[in-house]
């Protein structure tokens, strides 16, 4: 795994570490593209922390922002999510095929 | 247990002790992990892994009691700063040993600020994120 690749999931899992964001990220699947103030009315945080909220999951590439006339639309993009879970994904596939080499080699003693 | 750990467990025939032979001596290493191992078994040690698929890996052991419990760090060579931790936890059951080994992130370079924040999310929190947006057709399935 490069660096780079290794940096951006890091950011991913550092965006997703706070609550209110993963609820931000839940509700946006859920709701497709949607405004800060619609956004904050199901949430019990103000529409200025759910605005602090959705740059962080920008810089981490989760969220993308459009302003459509005088309101700013956000939209979630899933691709990084992907990245983070296959980091996970790629680590457990490797141990499955070496434990099983293991139950192998212990079984042929 | 943060968002990076991968955890497995699984219930050998064998006992601890053979076991524990079999994840420290590299000719066991050899057979079934897929890599000619160099390294002392003793806390501190510096190790190093020839992977079969032509990749080196660094290593250096962090915890050791025998039948018991191994820890090390490995990286890709030079890049120390991607190093994860190995765990090996070894525990005698009726039918033999059951192994538990996780594989965690350090993250030790520029990556710190974001580890911390990362403790507070468990592996599954990733997962429901992804049933959602899967729900939500958002990701393929």
């Amino acid at each position: 795994m490069s660096t780079s690749q290794d940096d951006r999931i890091g950011a991913v899992f550092s965006a997703l570490a706070d609550p209110t964001r993963r609820h931000v990220v839940v509700r946006m699947a859920q709701g497709g593209p949607l405004t800060a103030s619609q956004l904050a009315s199901h949430l019990p945080v103000s529409r200025q922390a759910v605005v602090k909220h959705l740059q962080a999951l920008g810089q981490a590439g989760l969220v993308s922002a459009e302003r459509r006339g005088r309101e700013v639309q956000y939209r979630l993009d899933p691709a990084p999510l992907a990245g983070a879970r296959s980091w996970m994904d790629a680590i457990g596939a490797r141990w499955d095929s070496r434990l099983e080499a293991l139950r192998r080699h212990v079984s042929s003693k | 247990m943060s968002t990076d750990t991968v955890r497995r467990e699984v219930v050998l025939p064998a006992t601890p002790d053979e076991v524990w032979e079999a994840i420290t001596l590299p000719e066991a290493l050899r057979d079934w992990f897929g890599a000619e191992v160099d390294w002392d078994v003793q806390p501190g040690a510096p190790g190093q892994f020839r992977v079969d698929d032509g990749t080196v890996r660094e290593a250096r052991v962090a915890q050791v009691d025998p039948g018991h419990h191994l820890a090390f760090t490995w990286w890709p060579e030079g890049r120390e700063g991607e190093a994860s931790r190995v765990d090996y936890d070894l525990e005698e059951v009726e039918w033999g040993t059951r192994l538990v080994v996780t594989e965690t992130q350090a993250r030790a370079s520029g990556l710190a600020m974001a580890s911390v924040a990362m403790a507070s999310v468990a592996a599954w929190d990733v997962r429901l994120l992804w049933l959602s947006l899967r729900a939500g057709a958002l990701v393929p399935a």
